[in-house]
């Protein structure tokens, strides 16, 4: 390629995010009109600023809170710079609280992780567990909280969640901590999560299992796709149910608008890990046996991004896959953090060099920012 | 520094902060993508634009006389990125990551994501004389000026930055075909 050409595309992936027209003005406004003393002072000028900020973001909230019944929320992508990343791990044992786990805010930018005090409803269970047999916990940002279920167990609105036990679907209104039993009756397997105001599961019959979708409001169940042997359903995507066929290759999309299911093929497919925001199936290629692992996003039948050419960053175990927007968070091994989007690529989060965090940790949801962290939750009872 | 530069500067030291503004304001938008094309990120660039104005607005002293206010602040820019990207604790891994059976490689490299990618693997001396000189269109001289380093200094920064950003880039290119 030549040096011309080189510069130009240079040039042109640079020029994707033009100033804003008001930075100037902006800029020049927030400068103190007595330059002279304008250094060491400006700090006093921090907690004003901060406690306007918070006054700020709780009048908005509050005003927000109005809206609070209507079925799904949409909270603004916070950006990576100020992100404050929800993660949840093993921390020092609490007699006071009788939790192993520890709960908190990693800050993306710094690398400093912030405990944030919880009491997680447990449900029961030594560990809380999701379907799947992981351990789970998610911090619910509407709701600005902490619960013990995988983020897609949380309702659109963020205001309750289900869970299974045994069989049985629950689910506990988050402000209220009230909890009712949604479904019993029915063999319930996995509880895959909400997608477009129902709640899908699946049941079992040996080796193989169907779908089904609950309308919360009703009660009312509809199979959705029949049994199939050796399927299993997995994940709930904003338009799509998606699961997986063992040892065949394939992964099956449940379309949730047109009801059709069709099955998606790609080579040295081993199993999906979860979706993306766009509904995108996230998979694993590589080989169990050498516990060798290639991330891709699959973009439709037979064709995928690969995050990781080498082979070298997963094992095809233990990956917590987290959607956030145009981003992608997933946690493996208790070790490791990365975060793909399709402008970065895929990101490693070194905590080797970070002490403080607990250990195991695993991404808990999408970034949140400061300001919404120092509201602390807003669903006491 | 012209006799307009220094009657502005000599007002803004004495406090004037509409002086300031048309000395200085007219570079807060070069400012910004210089900070963009060193650090990718939107917010990032415009904390580091707010953060290297309120450096200038309080260290007018520090300019010469002869000195011009353009690379001396673009200089407090750069050095403000640097900051933020010593600040970063993460890295980038995988940096080739290409795609396996790509539905439309011609998207990414037409919001040109790849090209990115690489610019972020670049150490930030490199990076800088690149975006000072290729997306701001300075002259070598003021690069050099900016960066305080002799203009030979910079051609070999510059040379490296492009050899290491080639392959990269080339490996897309044959993606294309």
């Amino acid at each position: 390629m030549s040096e011309e050409l080189l510069v130009s595309r240079v040039k042109a992936a640079l020029d994707i995010a033009p100033a804003d027209p008001a930075l100037r003005a902006r800029v020049i406004q927030s400068l103190p009109l007595n330059r002279r003393q304008a250094g060491a002072p400006r700090w006093s000028l921090a907690p004003a600023i901060a406690g306007l900020l918070t006054i700020a973001v709780v009048a908005g909230l509050v005003w927000a809170n109005r809206f609070e019944t209507r079925p799904g929320v949409s909270l603004p992508q916070v950006s990576f710079s100020a992100c404050q990343l929800p993660v949840w791990g093993f921390g020092p044992y609490d007699p006071s609280t009788a939790s192993l786990y520890q709960v908190g805010f990693l800050e993306v930018s710094t690398g400093m992780f912030t405990p944030a005090p919880s009491t997680i409803a447990s449900h029961g269970e030594a560990l809380p567990v999701d379907a799947t047999g992981s351990r789970a916990i998610s911090y619910d940002r509407a709701a600005r909280t902490w619960v013990p279920v995988r983020p897609s167990w949380i309702s659109p609105d963020g205001m309750s969640y289900v869970y299974l036990s045994g069989h049985v679907v629950h689910i506990t209104y988050v402000r209220s901590q009230s909890d009712r039993v949604l479904l019993s009756g029915q063999q319930v397997a996995i509880l895959i999560g909400w997608s477009g105001g129902l709640i899908y599961y699946s049941t079992h019959q040996a080796s193989s299992s169907d779908l089904w979708a609950l309308d919360p409001a009703t009660g009312k169940t509809n199979q959705v796709a029949p049994m199939q042997p050796g399927s299993e359903w997995w994940y709930a995507a904003p338009d799509a149910i998606w699961g997986s066929a063992y040892y065949t290759g394939k992964i099956a999309r449940y379309d949730t608008k047109t009801h059709l299911v069709s099955a998606w093929a790609l080579d040295g497919l081993v199993d999906m890990i979860g979706v993306d925001s766009s509904g995108n199936a996230i998979v694993l290629r590589g080989d169990f046996m050498t516990e060798s692992g290639q991330v891709a996003i699959m973009h439709g039948n037979g064709s995928a991004t690969l995050l990781d050419a080498a082979g070298e960053v997963f094992k095809p175990t233990d990956i917590t896959v987290v959607a956030d927007g145009e981003r992608t968070w997933f946690s493996a091994d208790g070790q490791r953090l990365w975060v793909y989007s399709a402008d970065t690529g895929l990101l490693l989060l070194d905590q080797a060099s970070n002490r403080s965090l607990p250990s195991g940790l695993v991404v808990a949801g999408g970034c949140v920012s400061k300001a919404e962290m120092s509201l602390g939750s807003s669903a006491a009872p | 520094m012209s006799q307009i530069e220094a009657g502005l500067l000599e007002q803004a030291r004495s406090g004037n902060r509409d002086a300031f503004d048309l000395l200085v304001g007219p570079l807060i938008e070069p400012g910004y993508r210089l900070a963009f094309g060193m650090l990718h990120d939107r917010e990032a660039a415009e904390d580091a634009v707010q953060e290297a104005t309120f450096k200038a607005w309080t260290r007018l002293e520090n300019v010469r006389p002869g000195w011009s206010i353009r690379p001396w602040f673009f200089g407090i820019v750069a050095n403000q990125c640097r900051t933020i990207r010593r600040g970063r604790w993460w890295s980038v891994v995988k940096i080739a990551a290409p795609w396996l059976a790509m539905p439309s490689p011609e998207d990414q490299i037409v919001r040109g994501a790849d090209v990115r990618r690489a610019l972020r693997a670049l150490p930030a001396d490199r990076l800088l004389v690149l975006v000072l000189h290729y997306y701001l269109d300075l002259s070598m001289e003021e690069v050099a000026a900016i960066v305080g380093a002799p203009v030979g200094t910079v051609k070999s920064r510059m040379h490296r930055a492009f050899a290491q950003l080639r392959p990269l880039v080339d490996q897309v290119h044959e993606v294309m075909g």
